[in-house]
């Protein structure tokens, strides 16, 4: 299957509102791309859908060819805005959690990326700060070998230091049969790093291109055009 | 090398150029080898796929060679580094000329003043 | 992948459990020692009334907290953040609810062991009751020996499955009640214990429905027995695989995280 994420006229409705409407989009492999938008555009409706979730009112998606079911969460790698991590497990307790539910947990791997950050596998997670937490829950998602991987504002919480090892450990890992979708209000950063743009806005899609395309027509970076088309 | 990446410009031409300028001022120097494309996007903190679209245009202008199976290298062909030097450097002059006469100097004024300048420049350098 | 999960809720259970049933052994035994030692009567009446007090406290807490936990986990597990981590998990709704149910009915299982035996511990301490327990212990033995004999093992298997279902369809129905809370955005908790009340009255009108339909009288009594058991039987099983549907359905297709 070449194209990985597929979704076709894909609505998502709650209640009387539609998080999203009629959208349709594909994602190849090997790429890196942005999900960008305010709160309430229909991000993390969109991402859900991937995930499983949730399930679409209209239209369909699928991933590597198939309904998100548990042959996708196999192979997808969820990064979440949340601490879904349980509180009462070491940091070594959740490399277990890991490994013993994912059969392409790299445990070697998020080992390394512990020592690098400087954080102890001992550790409880009760007693860590918030953003040591969001950088175990990234490593436990980079460390996955997948070919899916969906971060929802993977360096919002973290400081500059830790938000370039983390584009460099995304740089690293990439390899052209996996994508990576971003999804994150911190445009400027990560700009570079991105192939695709996609913009959400009101649950509809307002634009796909890649960043030297909208550089190139627009004169402008994409942090700018953002601002520019979601001004308050 | 600094990759003083600006954002209002496509990401690939400004790498083409940066390479370009490693080139042909020799912090590359004829016949070595580049490292891999992941390892340049890594330190340019760029996407391995602009990575790739930057050196698919040196490949295409010539500075940069594939080997099948041992990776890319720069070009052994001094002729052409030479004549992109050349190239560049008279793209550098007519952008320098232009700004100098959108300050009214004449061409003999700006001759004169390049004269005088460099001189004054060469004195405090040594 | 289903052993896995149970493997984990297992663990997380026993975090809390496996302490308190410990702490209710060892205070049995504690106790015991402290009768069999006559100790009874060296220490002050409020002291000893406070020392009851705290053990049937104990005794409480242990079966109150076992029986409730899980649905309490089932919760928290599911339904709260960890719930991003769980639905993300290569397995199927319906394993969840699996995993966590059989978690309930093995530690539900442990508990009744473990309280039954600390009642045998403390009993054992008043001689009428050590006393006679060859008796009893003969006097049982005989009746599994008749029973058996008289193939009424079934009687026995049925009792024994009757139990466990008993947990089962309870347990099943808190979960479900979860299920249709986790559907609104607030008060998720309120609305399960409302959803539990609605249940709990439709599933009493029904069967009392039922019943009324089937033209129930009373009959001969070991009769009378066998089919009121079955009858249990049946409806459990019924409820239960009820239960478990809505609940899969619910939580594959109405999943609502925050």
């Amino acid at each position: 299957m070449s194209e990985l994420l597929t979704c076709q006229n894909l609505s998502k409705r709650f209640g009387s509102k539609y998080a999203l409407s009629d959208v349709s989009l594909t994602l190849g492999r090997g790429q890196i791309i942005g999900l960008l938008g305010p709160n309430g555009s229909g991000k993390t409706t969109l991402i859900k859908l991937i995930n499983g979730l949730l399930v679409p009112t209209e239209g369909w998606l699928t991933v590597n060819g198939l309904t998100p079911g548990v042959e996708t969460k196999r192979q997808i790698a969820y990064l979440p805005e949340r601490t879904y991590l349980n509180r009462w497990m070491k940091v070594r307790d959740i490399l277990k959690f890991f490994s013993t539910f994912y059969d392409n947990f790299n445990t070697g791997r998020a080992l390394q990326m512990l020592d690098d950050l400087g954080i102890d596998p001992q550790e409880s997670l009760k007693t860590m700060s918030k953003g040591t937490k969001e950088k175990v829950q990234l490593i436990l998602v980079m460390s996955r070998d997948v070919e899916l991987y969906i971060l929802d504002e993977p360096i919002g919480g973290v400081d500059p230091a830790a938000r370039d090892y983390i584009l460099r450990t995304i740089l690293s890992n990439y390899n052209p049969n996996s994508s990576i979708l971003l999804s994150t209000h911190l445009i400027a950063d990560i700009e570079n790093v991105l192939d695709d743009v996609i913009f959400l806005q009101d649950g509809q899609i307002s634009l796909h291109a890649t960043v030297d395309e909208i550089r190139a027509r627009e004169g402008k970076s994409v942090d700018e055009l953002f601002r520019e088309v979601f001004r308050c | 090398m600094s990759w003083n990446l600006t954002n209002d410009r496509p990401i690939y031409l400004q790498i083409v150029e940066r390479i370009q300028m490693a080139i042909v001022s020799g912090a590359y120097q004829p016949g070595d080898k580049l490292p891999s494309v992941r390892e340049l996007a890594a330190k340019a903190s760029v996407n391995p796929n602009t990575m790739q679209k930057a050196l698919s245009e040196l490949e295409t202008g010539g500075l940069v060679y594939t080997q099948r199976t041992s990776g890319r290298f720069i070009t052994e062909d001094r002729e052409l580094i030479a004549s992109t030097r050349r190239r560049l450097a008279r793209e550098e002059f007519h952008t320098f000329v232009r700004q100098m006469k959108g300050l009214g100097y004449t061409p003999e004024d700006i001759a004169q003043l390049t004269r005088q300048l460099l001189e004054e420049g060469m004195k405090i350098d040594e | 992948m289903l052993g896995k999960l149970i493997l984990f809720d297992l663990k997380a259970s026993s975090r809390v459990l496996a302490p308190l049933h410990a702490a209710l052994l060892l205070c049995t035994l504690a106790g015991r020692l402290f009768l069999a030692a006559n100790l009874e009567e060296t220490v002050p009446s409020l002291f000893l009334g406070l020392i009851f007090l705290f053990y049937f406290l104990l005794l409480f807490a242990t079966v109150a907290i076992t029986a409730l936990f899980f649905i309490y986990w089932f919760y928290k597990n599911l339904f709260t953040d960890e719930g991003y981590l769980m639905h993300t998990l290569p397995a199927p709704a319906w394993m969840h609810i699996a995993s966590k149910t059989i978690g309930m009915v093995i530690w539900h299982i442990i508990d009744t062991i473990v309280v039954g035996a600390c009642m045998l511990i403390l009993l054992f301490a008043f001689s009428p009751f050590a006393d006679a327990f060859p008796a009893l212990l003969r006097y049982v033995s005989a009746y599994l020996a008749y029973a058996l004999d008289l193939q009424e093992w079934g009687m026995i298997a049925l009792s024994v499955l009757l139990f466990l279902l008993s947990i089962v369809v309870h347990g099943m129905s808190a979960f479900l009640c979860i299920a249709v809370g986790q559907l609104f955005n607030r008060h998720r908790v309120l609305a399960a214990f409302i959803a539990y009340i609605v249940l709990s009255v439709i599933v009493s009108f029904a069967s009392a429905f039922f019943l009324l339909a089937v033209g129930y009288d009373t009959m001969a009594t070991d009769v009378y027995v066998t089919s009121s058991y079955l009858s249990e039987l049946v409806s459990s099983l019924v409820l239960s695989i009820l239960y478990f549907a809505g609940t899969n359905y619910l939580v594959s297709r109405k999943l609502n995280l925050e």
